[in-house]
């Protein structure tokens, strides 16, 4: 099964092999697409998977930030959701004309999208600054306190967020230029959003292949070596967390823009934990195996969303039986192959 | 001309006072071997040098500047270079990885130039692997160049991590135990490079049990003992020294059965 898989993403190789460039054609693919007068129409039964899919490409964005956090220099972020709710909360708050009971100050995109991205940054310097000197579990209980807080804020400040309703009106420029056409604006907005998955999938991978990558990976096994040899650790951490967090920022930006309304129920440690696990099915310390490893637990979700009123099972029954298989895979993954599916086992010092 | 010199470095773990006022001196261009039993503050020393467990008191002065309490890998950057008594190799990189790690100077460690990884970057990169490749050569490690750091041996790895603190052309290089683990032959290679790189103007301050090995190495030995420079001087003179004799070599006599 695996060879199939192995050879399945063999295939896609031209795909990873040129993310940039590939990345690049998609975006101005979804740009052609919108100014087209195409007026792509989604057939009825394919809405769910579509919706998963750009689910997909903004847990895309996460992932592969908190897997060059976590995966390539060690640090652990429990609360990458955090930045990822600032990020959309603040795109939201600056695009919303009529958030309903939050502030919504009605500005351009652009302006919500870079705010997100910034917003989430600051946020990330702050909590890096604090705790990255510090040894590492400071570093994942003051992320998890973090995100925390930011949940409680998102609920309890009611009149700046929108409290449990969240906020609504939210813009969503891709919908709007496709006037309106709720199918159109879902297929370009996907096309856009891989576009822009592929785009940062590229950059990461170059920046991970230079003497950079070789700094974190350093970093990440011993920390006191890498020092003794004239890296400066604690920046390193700082700007890998930035970027992560700025990351997570973007993906909140764009989750935001393209949904229109966001509320706090979408931003739970749930998202933190299913990052994790996506980076240890697929292979931690690899971006494509943080990508597939998703793709896999989204993929699942999807499936099982099918099966449900084909097995005569509760809602409820199908939300935990799926929890349990995921539980499942993941302990088979750790047991058999530690590594994940296309992680190095000798990269990760599990060989001995 | 003295390169480093340092003056009343206090530092204690609980009630044990691992550094007492050693207080040393280097010369540019010496060899200067650091002797001592077991527990004599040697290590302590080296780290309180380095930055990696900065001195509760006193000061550290490397080419006339004081470097106490900066993080090591300013100190690295300022040609302070170590290696450590317990091998640090990346045992998740390979060894030419490990020695590249050394290179100093990289564009592509900085987050823009790694991006657009143009000609400059390149270049570097290319000349980082010549010359990791030439000191992997010398310590004969060549044909384990791509094998992963954690498969080598104890020898091998103090090698290792001589070859990769290499990479960053040290002024001062101090090393911690070097020819621990190592088979005699290599060891005498080691020594040998040493005194080349010595010749070429590099200072050394080197930890070591191996007397003979450091006998014809060094310019001066200094005998550390409970924290504190109990005597300093000719290798010759030194270990005829009763003291010495009393506090070191008995010392060694117990430990020989190792």
């Amino acid at each position: 099964m695996s060879d199939r898989l192995f050879e399945t993403l063999g295939r896609l190789r031209v795909v990873f092999d040129h993310p940039g460039l590939v990345g690049a054609g998609v975006f101005v693919f979804g740009l052609v697409l919108l100014l087209s007068p195409l007026q792509p129409e989604i057939p009825g039964g394919t809405q769910a998977i579509l919706q998963v899919a750009l689910l997909f490409l903004v847990y895309g964005l996460l992932v592969t930030g908190v897997n060059l956090q976590y995966g390539f220099t060690g640090l652990v972020n429990f609360g990458h959701v955090a930045f990822f709710a600032v990020g959309a909360y603040a795109a939201g708050m600056l695009t919303a004309s009529d958030p309903f009971a939050g502030i919504g100050l009605g500005l351009h995109w652009t302006v919500g999208l870079l705010g997100a991205i910034l917003a989430a940054a600051l946020l990330g310097a702050l909590v890096g600054a604090s705790t990255l000197r510090l040894r590492d579990d400071f570093l994942a209980i003051a992320t998890i306190a973090t995100a925390e807080i930011v949940h409680d804020v998102l609920i309890g400040f009611e009149s700046v967020t929108g409290g449990n309703v969240g906020l609504l009106d939210i813009s969503q420029p891709v919908y709007d230029l496709a006037n309106g056409d709720a199918d159109t604006g879902l297929i370009v907005t996907l096309v856009l959003y891989l576009g822009v998955l592929l785009a940062v999938f590229a950059l990461l991978t170059r920046l991970t292949s230079a003497a950079y990558g070789d700094v974190l990976r350093a970093i990440r096994s011993d920390e006191l070596a890498t020092q003794a040899l004239g890296k400066s650790v604690f920046s390193y951490k700082m700007q890998v967390f930035v970027y992560g967090t700025a990351l997570a920022g973007l993906a909140g930006g764009l989750w935001a823009l393209a949904l229109g309304a966001i509320s706090p129920g979408m931003f739970t440690i749930d998202v933190t934990i299913t990052l994790y696990i996506a980076m240890y099915i697929g292979g931690i310390g690899t971006h494509r195996g943080a990508l597939l490893g998703l793709f896999l637990i989204v993929g699942l979700r999807l499936f099982t969303r099918f099966l449900n009123g084909v097995v005569p099972l509760t809602q409820t029954q199908f939300a935990s039986g799926r929890l349990v298989l995921i539980g499942l895979i993941l302990i088979f993954i750790i047991r058999f192959r530690p590594q994940g599916l296309l992680g190095d086992a000798k990269e990760l010092g599990l060989d001995s | 001309m003295t390169l480093l010199e340092t003056e009343g470095l206090e530092k204690s773990f609980g009630a044990v006072q691992a550094l007492d006022h050693p207080d040393i001196s280097v010369q540019r261009g010496e060899i200067v071997g650091l002797i001592g039993p077991n527990g004599a503050g040697k290590s302590t020393f080296f780290n309180a040098l380095t930055g990696v467990d900065p001195p509760d008191a006193g000061t550290v002065w490397f080419d006339g500047e004081d470097i106490t309490g900066l993080s090591p890998d300013r100190v690295a950057r300022r040609g302070l270079v170590r290696t450590f008594q317990q091998t640090r190799e990346i045992g998740t990189m390979t060894v030419i990885d490990n020695i590249r790690l050394g290179g100093t100077d990289r564009p592509g460690e900085r987050t823009v130039p790694a991006l657009i990884n143009g000609e400059r970057t390149r270049e570097r990169e290319a000349e980082v692997t010549t010359r990791a490749t030439e000191l992997l050569e010398f310590f004969d490690l060549d044909h384990m160049a791509d094998s992963y750091a954690s498969s080598l041996s104890g020898g091998q790895r103090k090698l290792l991590e001589i070859a990769r603190a290499l990479m960053l052309e040290p002024e001062l290089f101090v090393l911690d135990e070097p020819l621990a683990g190592v088979n005699p032959t290599l060891g005498q290679s080691i020594t040998e490079y040493i005194g080349r790189l010595n010749d070429d103007g590099m200072t050394f301050v080197i930890i070591e049990h191996d007397i003979e090995a450091l006998r014809g190495l060094v310019d001066r030995l200094v005998v550390m003992h409970q924290g504190r420079v109990l005597a300093e001087g000719d290798p010759e003179d030194i270990l005829s020294n009763d003291r010495v004799v009393d506090a070191y070599l008995g010392d060694m006599v117990a430990e020989a059965p190792e």
